[in-house]
């Protein structure tokens, strides 16, 4: 017991988290650590992502995609290598973030949602998000309920996280937030509701 | 119905595929019993069977082949149809074998917590003859948010039969054998979430739609057999049942859940 009442006093970490690669950044600046992600577009969909993390004058080490890990990095303020980069790893965070919502509510009722939050909001007119939202078959959300209302809010919730996310821990100017948030939820739609993937047969 | 508004109505946030003529036979009595529709559509292109809105979910239903492999095995056609939808799901209901005759009974209703594709097992020689290793058969996860609904529908509705939640394990056979089944069971990992308890054929079509770590499936499937030497003799018998249990408890639980 005294063993264990050792152990159960030196537990003083709350991080959920832990990853080798982590315990190696800690100490080095973080504009001297990049992560750049790659994913190239397959016939229809995406192959397989990697992450590859970068620090400054050594050769890139490779990392299957991992949210966890992504959010970590984030956490750290370690920015994506270039803005594409950036665009691609907030748009597989949003698919992360979106999936418990999704899982608590079904898929047709998030589907609906999601998209009333993103007029809602106004980023449907904005581009490029305005050019993919046109062409998505927008269904009908039940809004009577709590249900409605909780929903509409974790979307929200995800939203500003992510942009806290790009301004505060990645401290990134609004508007390349702005514009790196929009390009994200652009290619996240996209993929979600298959818009240029579909139109590939017809 | 032009082309188009087709295209628009094939647009939907879950798809249910079924592949014998039982399977959609059962899917449409169950869907009128509880007055969900059930129009068949067809369109130059593609053909489906539309359900309107189930709960909160835009719902299509798909006959595809029996088996993954074919033109038109739930591989090909999960790829097109998945794609030409948005469709965020699939659901692939009907008939599967179950692993335990002590146990389990026919018309029980088995849903995957994962999918073994046994096909990618490696045959090597072995002393002038051959053998068999299932190291690179690896669990295969459903689709969480699809899980979890059933789950919630498990729990809190008494049934005419059992469900049990486990590994399926899903190819190309039609077996006969109870001596393959039990090598199966008793080299293959274990998961998590519980022991194997079926199997069947269309799952393994499915792999190929989405990535591993973002599936889009749900296999739920009535036993009609317990894959032996009796399959085909049992198979005439049990076949409505095992169609008719899995549908209604799709469609039942799709039309509960979420609780808004």
């Amino acid at each position: 017991m005294g063993k264990f009442k050792d152990f159960v006093e030196s537990a003083t970490t709350d991080e959920q988290f832990s990853h080798p690669l982590l315990s190696y950044l800690v100490g080095k600046p973080t504009n001297e650590v990049s992560v750049s992600i790659h994913r190239p577009k397959d016939i229809l969909g995406y192959k397989t992502t990697k992450l590859y993390v970068n620090v400054k004058d050594q050769p890139p080490v490779e990392y299957q995609w991992n949210s966890e890990l992504n959010d970590a990095l984030i956490a750290k303020g370690i920015r994506g290598t270039s803005q594409s980069d950036e665009i691609m790893r907030f748009s597989l965070a949003f698919r992360w973030s979106f999936k418990s919502i999704e899982s608590r509510f079904g898929e047709g009722f998030f589907n609906a949602v999601l998209l009333d939050v993103i007029e809602d909001i106004g980023l449907s007119n904005e581009p490029p998000v305005a050019e993919i939202f046109g062409q998505i078959h927008k269904p009908k959300a039940y809004m009577d309920g709590r249900g409605y209302q909780d929903c509409q809010e974790a979307v929200k919730r995800v939203f500003e996280i992510r942009i806290n996310d790009l301004s505060k821990k990645l401290r990134y100017h609004p508007q390349e937030t702005i514009l790196i948030f929009k390009a994200a939820t652009t290619q996240y739609l996209d993929e979600r509701f298959s818009v240029t993937d579909g139109k590939r047969w017809f | 119905m032009t082309d188009d508004q087709a295209a628009n109505d094939l647009k939907c946030d879950l798809l249910i595929f079924v592949a014998t003529p039982s399977e959609v036979e059962q899917l449409e009595t169950v869907a009128k019993e509880m007055a969900i529709e059930f129009r068949e559509t067809k369109a130059r292109d593609f053909a489906f069977y539309s359900m309107g809105t189930i709960g909160s979910n835009r719902v299509n239903a798909v006959r595809v082949e029996m088996g993954p492999f074919s033109y038109g095995g739930s591989a090909a056609r999960g790829i097109f149809y998945k794609t030409v939808s948005s469709a965020a799901g699939i659901i692939q209901l009907g008939m599967a074998f179950g692993v335990n005759d002590n146990q389990q009974k026919l018309g029980d209703v088995l849903i995957s917590t994962h999918l073994f594709p046994y096909d990618y097992r490696q045959i090597d020689e072995s002393d002038g003859w051959y053998k068999t290793s299932y190291s690179k058969v690896v669990p295969h996860p459903a689709k969480q948010s699809l899980l979890e609904m059933c789950r919630k529908h498990h729990e809190s509705t008494s049934l005419g039969h059992e469900v049990y939640f486990g590994g399926l394990l899903t190819g190309g056979a039609k077996i006969f054998s109870k001596h393959f089944v039990r090598e199966m069971q008793e080299t293959l990992p274990k998961v998590e979430e519980g022991l194997i308890v079926g199997g069947e054929m269309e799952g393994a079509g499915l792999l190929s739609i989405t990535p591993k770590d973002d599936p889009c499936w749900l296999v739920v499937k009535g036993i009609c057999d317990f894959a032996d030497e009796n399959r085909d003799r049992v198979i005439r018998e049990s076949r409505p049942v095992a169609c008719r249990n899995s549908a209604r408890f799709v469609l039942s639980a799709l039309s509960k859940y979420p609780q808004l």
